[in-house]
């Protein structure tokens, strides 16, 4: 099939260049490492709809990236929208909370298994470092243990030391484990007892660059024995994970409750609210910090949350999602099979990540990514991919399609659609 | 925070490095390579030594010590650091009787590389000088980076996340460099070596000077294919960091 070229979306890149830091900067833009080779990937959109954006150049993509999380149920859901609408017109961002607030507060109690209580804010980032406040406030403890390579915002605390803009004091009282090492964790605990204030992980390690790793068997139930003996308090970044393995959340799918639990993504199909759920024994510690923000509170992405999220519990998103994912990897996995590729799917597949085994370089899987793109079918390389509950069968057909003619491409060109422009 | 003793291997490794460029880009560098043959030790306290072999038209960088018709000396790292801002001279230990050429021919070759370490528009307007500019630039840079990883607090921190392997960094008809990662400890080699497992590649010399003297934006480079960057990301990842202190040391 012809492939894609993308002249708009880099004639945008060059006006964004002088008057935005990058151009596009952050995880959406070429600079980040997800983009390789940069001319495979178009740069803006233009619209969205259901599982599909249109870049600049009217290029019609499936994407599986889903917005890098929020699109859940489709963009543009009609349920979600028609609510966010609505509240548009009664009114948005008001000098007070509207009714819509307690209403979220409400459904997300009785949503998530573990909260008793919700604290609503804009992004992933300002639920985690409002969870590391609290953990603080109700310890009186500084030190925060996280996982290696995890991703928890792009808070200064959140970041590498030696990093453009990172002090050594951002990051001094950060202790950092394995993800799935209990052992290591508990030897942590140990010698920093009685001072560190908080664990915080995701609930399954998704980092970007290797494959992702499911909890061990038994691993959180140890890991909320030792935190509750500890005094620690046990926060999970459900950010990224958040409705899309379970509705009540991810602690209650792998079995143990935590004491914080951090959502945003999928909480209201891309529509700008995050929230922040608790145990009544935080309750105290969450009132006491002063933590706002300009548009915190405002009625529309609340009301477009409280859409999404009665949405998905009435259709069971999460084993939609499942399902599809489940559907998908197997058949992308079969494609590689079938022209000698072994594409290795780790993770969720309601949200995995793949990559193509014995390329220790990622020079064949960025190839083939790459001619999956040129035909239609988003990924990016290196960082887990999303589905959503309105990818078709025909789409699922569709990608299919796509991955075959790309595996086929890289195994006749081998990764040199990779190196564009260079040929050592 | 500028460390004394990372600038003065910068300076060393990195800066002085480059002379061996030089008769391969200038006229007057290489008539003095062509002349007297002669080896000039560099000894700096707490970093360590480097030699400059000059003869038969050619210029060979020899790290640590050895045979040297003159050494110079430099008791700390901020005295070698000086003589690079202008600000001081060596104390020679050995080649009394050669201080004429050290005056002379060898004072000539480091003006003819800070002339070309240098530049202003009026000198860029010049092809030859860009492309001089262009390759001495890129060498130091390359070699700068492993000198920063190394050394520099905040290149350590980065040099410890990094996996072994290289990032080759080119323009297309060169030159050629690769940075090799080993045990979190930096090299940089010349030419495509064996462990390259990510690259970063120019389309020309001119597109790499652009870039490294601020004329072209990276991001703008990188967007629009300018750069060419594939492989093993986190090398290249990490390696940028490190690139990003580098102006530390050479702005």
């Amino acid at each position: 099939m012809k492939t894609y070229t993308y002249e708009k979306s880099r004639e945008l890149f060059k006006r964004a260049l002088k008057v935005v830091p990058g151009g596009v900067y952050g995880h959406l833009g070429p600079a980040e490492g997800c983009f390789m080779p940069v001319d495979a990937f178009p740069f803006f959109a233009s619209r969205a709809q259901g599982a599909y954006f249109w870049d600049a150049d009217g290029n019609r993509f499936i994407d599986y990236m889903c917005a890098f999380g929020p699109n859940i149920l489709g963009y543009n859901d009609p349920d979600v929208d028609a609510a966010a609408h609505a509240q548009l017109k009664e009114g948005n961002c008001a000098s007070l909370p509207t009714a819509k607030m307690v209403e979220f507060g409400e459904l997300m109690t009785d949503t998530v298994e573990m909260a008793d209580w919700a604290f609503f804010c804009k992004n992933g980032g300002d639920t985690t470092a409002f969870a590391i406040m609290i953990a603080r406030a109700a310890t009186g403890r500084k030190k925060i243990v996280l996982t290696r390579g995890g991703y928890h915002g792009v808070a200064p605390w959140t970041q590498k030391a030696g990093h453009p803009g990172i002090t050594p004091e951002d990051v001094a009282n950060n202790l950092y484990a394995e993800f799935g090492d209990y052992a290591a964790l508990e030897r942590l605990f140990t010698e920093n007892r009685g001072e560190i204030a908080c664990f915080m992980a995701t609930p399954y390690h998704h980092p970007v660059f290797e494959d992702n790793r499911l909890p061990p068997d038994g691993y959180w139930k140890k890991v909320r024995e030792l935190c509750t003996r500890e005094g620690v308090v046990l926060a999970v970044d459900d950010v990224r994970c958040g409705f899309r393995l379970d509705t009540r959340g991810s602690d209650a799918h792998y079995g143990f409750k935590a004491d914080l639990e951090c959502f945003c993504k999928a909480l209201a199909n891309g529509w700008n609210v995050s929230a922040l759920c608790g145990t009544d024994a935080l309750r105290d510690a969450a009132a006491s910090i002063m933590y706002t923000g300009s548009y915190w509170l405002s009625a529309a992405p609340i009301a477009a949350a409280v859409a999404c999220v009665t949405k998905m519990r009435r259709i069971d998103s999460a084993k939609i999602c499942l399902e599809k994912g489940t559907k998908l990897t197997e058949g992308l996995a079969a494609a590689g099979k079938a022209h000698g590729f072994n594409l290795v799917v780790s993770g969720e597949p309601s949200m995995w990540f793949m990559r193509i085994a014995d390329d220790p370089d990622f020079d064949h899987h960025q190839a083939w990514v790459a001619e999956c793109v040129r035909r239609g079918v988003y990924f990016t390389n290196h960082h887990n991919l999303f589905i959503n509950t309105a990818v078709s069968d025909e789409d699922i057909r569709f990608t299919l399609e796509i991955a075959d003619e790309a595996f086929a491409a890289v195994k006749r060109d081998g990764p040199l659609s990779a190196r564009k422009g260079w040929q050592s | 925070m500028v460390d004394q003793a990372t600038l003065a291997r910068v300076n060393l490794n990195a800066v002085l490095r480059a002379v061996e460029e030089l008769p391969l880009l200038d006229v007057a560098s290489r008539r003095i390579a062509e002349g007297k043959p002669e080896t000039v030790q560099f000894i700096v306290g707490g970093i360590g030594k480097a030699r400059l072999a000059i003869g038969d038209g050619k210029i060979r960088f020899l790290g640590g010590g050895g045979h040297s018709s003159i050494v110079l000396w430099f008791p700390k790292p901020e005295n070698f650091n000086a003589m690079f801002a202008g600000k001081g001279g060596p104390i020679p230990l050995k080649g009394f009787t050669k201080i004429g050429w050290l005056k002379d021919e060898f004072t000539s070759l480091t003006e003819r590389l800070a002339y070309y370490l240098k530049p202003d528009a009026k000198l860029l307007a010049g092809k030859n000088y860009r492309t001089a500019n262009s390759v001495l630039s890129l060498h130091v840079a390359a070699y700068a980076i492993s000198e920063v990883g190394n050394h520099d607090a905040d290149g350590r921190l980065n040099a410890a996340r990094m996996a072994d392997g290289g990032l080759l960094v080119a323009a297309k008809g060169g030159p050629e460099l690769t940075v090799e990662v080993k045990g979190k400890t930096l090299r940089t080699m010349k030419g495509a070596t064996e462990m390259v497992r990510a690259r970063m590649i120019f389309p020309g010399i001119e597109e790499a000077g652009a870039m490294l003297r601020g004329e072209l934006n990276p991001y703008e480079a990188i967007g629009t294919g300018k750069i060419s960057l594939s492989g093993f990301t986190p090398l290249i990842d990490h390696v940028n960091k490190v690139l990003g202190l580098v102006p530390r040391y050479l702005g």
